[in-house]
């Protein structure tokens, strides 16, 4: 690393010494020590790097980013139809009068870490981080050192929660920065759906990151929707790091309507027999806008299911990236393993780059892959309009109907939501 | 109801309509014909408002507006309908939503209140059953996977929904097997009244036996060569084109 590199990164990272993170005791400060001095060795991400081709971070790194701990106000936030579970986060720090969570119903647990009781310190010193260590990240280990609230959720063996948890990640304040980590545990034969928004006060410069690590036991089903809707001074990084076991179903939905800067990484290390995975993803950046979602699942025992697609429409002069992988290791036999992306690029200006990655050890699997990107049916669109329909909504049913097939796998309440963000 | 004059039109550079005079006055039948290449399916395409054709000289008046100054959109909106020759396939939007929005956008052009949802099915099932079109398809994505004949009901279907003032059929009788021309011949005949103007844009004469013209014209080499009444039609089919062709 050169020395103007070293000097960038010491102060970068000097903005998040400054933040006030709890401390435990025991595994989580350890951890989080550990993180702290892995970032010495770490280089600053750069386009030099292949996780970091094209997406540019100098935006991010130069930047006098500080820990708003009040928000001025509270936002007013969005809702999910029908009943749920709220836990919000305002830069980073649970915050009580927003949230609603109540009683919770029998099997479950909602609680934010800054209120974790001394009955659940075991549990979280045993499972916090223990899923993102290493990770070869530097964003997840900024997270890893300086997260500083986030919420827990567990949910105890055979509990199905009918209600959805939505989680609220809100930024606001000028060059206000967040780290915000939760835990989710789903134990055998459980279920449970869970909403992450993510969204940011329209005026100012701010960048969340947000790392939620879950941790899915047997025959247990997790669904997280995550809805990215922050205006175009935002960036957001945000990364969902999960552990399957045998004939558990996981599957994570990224609903990416508006955001200056967005990168989601989403990795699940299969670990079981008979596991679900599905991730799908949807991603529509304009102006100037950039878009990147970076996946990897990994298949490390036999008779496993993926199925991946993400669908994206980039307009204008942004930047939309997929890099997807799937690793299907040599004992994991009878993989079953799809991938798919496809875009339409609308305009001359706008750019997407999309890397769809198969590797596999195995010899006896069923695995494929592709990515398309196109232009938009103008024959379609003039078809719409020789029936009256203006362009407009002729462009608008044209693109409901390339990501329905994305937006299709949300259910019914959470699809309705994520279509009062989306731009189209 | 329609008045093409001295229509010039161009794609890519190329002149194709070179000087098209037509009038069609309401409830009128006409029927253009021509050899492949002299200009047709490029007219029906100039009326409805393609873009890719260059408009560099004369005017087209429909029912007292400017034609030629609308968009496409409009055009539908003031009752110009173009059954397509090929019919796009446009999966993820189904027939019957994509209608309704058709429907609501050319009533509320014309300040009327939205179709209920009651009288919209209503609607749909009388004119499905008018060119026997199968209820699953009008639930189906537009023409998706649709046969060319089940496409072509489909359009004579969106036609008697969206119910226009003048409609352009280009070759829709091409490549129809005669049950399914039949049928469309049938959807387009309910439809004619003394006011709704129809423009037949065809190879063949058979055609012109199910839908009979007031009107017969020959268009070659982008103008109208030749007009008649339906015996021209039967005259060229027994003949051809190169008889007009020497004339012109």
């Amino acid at each position: 690393m050169s020395e103007i590199q070293t000097q960038q990164k010491t102060s970068f990272l000097s903005k998040f010494e400054a933040f006030q993170c709890p401390v435990y005791g025991g595994m989580i400060d350890l951890r989080r020590a550990e993180s702290r001095a892995g970032l010495e060795n770490m280089d600053l991400p750069s386009s030099r790097q292949e996780l970091w081709k094209y997406t540019r971070t100098g935006s991010i790194l130069n930047k006098e980013w500080k820990h708003v701990h009040k928000a001025n106000e509270l936002p007013e936030l969005p809702q999910l139809p029908g009943n749920c579970y709220v836990i919000v986060f305002l830069n980073g720090v649970w915050n009580a009068a927003l949230s609603s969570i109540g009683t919770p119903e029998s099997g479950l647990k909602i609680y934010p870490l800054s209120k974790a009781t001394d009955s659940e310190l075991e549990f979280i010193q045993q499972r916090l981080g223990a899923l993102t260590t290493e990770t070869g990240h530097f964003f997840t280990e900024v997270n890893n050192a300086f997260w500083s609230d986030g919420a827990v959720i567990r949910v105890a063996q055979n509990a199905q929660v009918e209600r959805p948890i939505h989680i609220i990640n809100w930024v606001s304040g000028d060059q206000s920065a967040t780290t915000t980590r939760h835990l989710i545990e789903v134990a055998q034969g459980a279920e449970v759906r869970i909403v992450q928004s993510f969204l940011n006060s329209c005026t100012t410069e701010t960048m969340s990151n947000t790392v939620t690590e879950a941790h899915v036991s047997a025959n247990a089903r997790l669904t997280i929707t995550k809805i990215q809707a922050e205006a175009d001074q935002g960036h957001c990084f945000s990364r969902e790091q999960v552990k399957q076991a045998g004939d558990s179903t996981v599957q994570i939905n990224t609903i990416t309507a508006t955001g200056g800067w967005v990168r989601n990484d989403v990795r699940v290390d299969v670990e079981g027999q008979n596991c679900t995975t599905n991730l799908y993803g949807t991603y529509s950046p304009e102006g100037k806008e950039l878009v990147d979602n970076h996946t990897v699942v990994d298949h490390l025992l036999p008779h496993c299911e993926s199925n991946e697609l993400y669908k994206g429409i980039v307009s204008g002069n942004a930047t939309g990236v997929f890099n997807g992988k799937v690793y299907v290791r040599q004992d994991a036999q009878k993989t079953n393993a799809f991938q798919q992306n496809a875009n339409i690029v609308m305009d001359d200006s706008a750019s997407m780059f999309s890397k769809p990655e198969l590797e596999i050890y195995a010899d006896d699997v069923k695995c494929s892959h592709g990515s398309t990107t196109g232009q938009f049916d103008e024959d379609a669109v003039f078809y719409l309009k020789s029936r009256g329909i203006s362009e407009t909504n002729a462009r608008r049913m044209l693109v409901h109907a390339f990501i329905g097939d994305v937006l299709d796998h949300l259910e019914e309440d959470v699809r309705e939501y994520a279509a009062s963000f989306l731009r189209w | 109801m329609l008045k093409i004059k001295n229509l010039h039109a161009n794609i890519d550079g190329t002149e194709i309509l070179k000087g098209l005079d037509l009038e069609i006055g309401p409830g009128e039948v006409h029927a253009i014909m021509g050899p492949n290449g002299s200009g047709k399916s490029t007219l029906a395409s100039v009326l409805a408002g393609r873009e890719e054709y260059e408009v560099t000289d004369g005017e087209v008046d429909f029912d007292g507006k400017d034609l030629l100054d609308m968009e496409a959109d409009d055009r539908a909106r003031e009752g110009l309908f173009l059954a397509f020759q090929y019919p796009v396939e446009i999966p993820g939007v189904s027939n019957i939503n994509f209608l309704k929005a058709a429907l609501s956008e050319i009533r509320e052009h014309h300040g009327q209140e939205a179709i209920s949802a009651k009288e919209f099915l209503a609607m749909v099932k009388e004119k499905s059953a008018l060119v026997e079109l199968d209820g699953r398809l009008a639930n189906r994505s537009v023409n998706e996977g649709f046969s060319g004949g089940e496409k072509k009901r489909n359009e004579i279907f969106q036609m008697a929904m969206l119910e226009p003032k003048v409609a352009i059929l280009d070759e829709t009788d091409s490549g129809l097997d005669i049950d399914a021309l039949r049928i469309v011949a049938q959807g387009v005949n309910a439809m004619r009244d003394e006011k709704r103007s129809f423009i037949l844009i065809t190879h063949y004469q058979r055609l012109l036996d199910y839908i009979v013209p007031d009107y017969v014209h020959v268009l070659y080499k982008g103008k109208i060569v030749k007009s008649g009444d339906k015996h021209l039609a039967l005259e060229l089919e027994s003949k051809g084109y190169d008889w007009l062709k020497e004339n012109a």
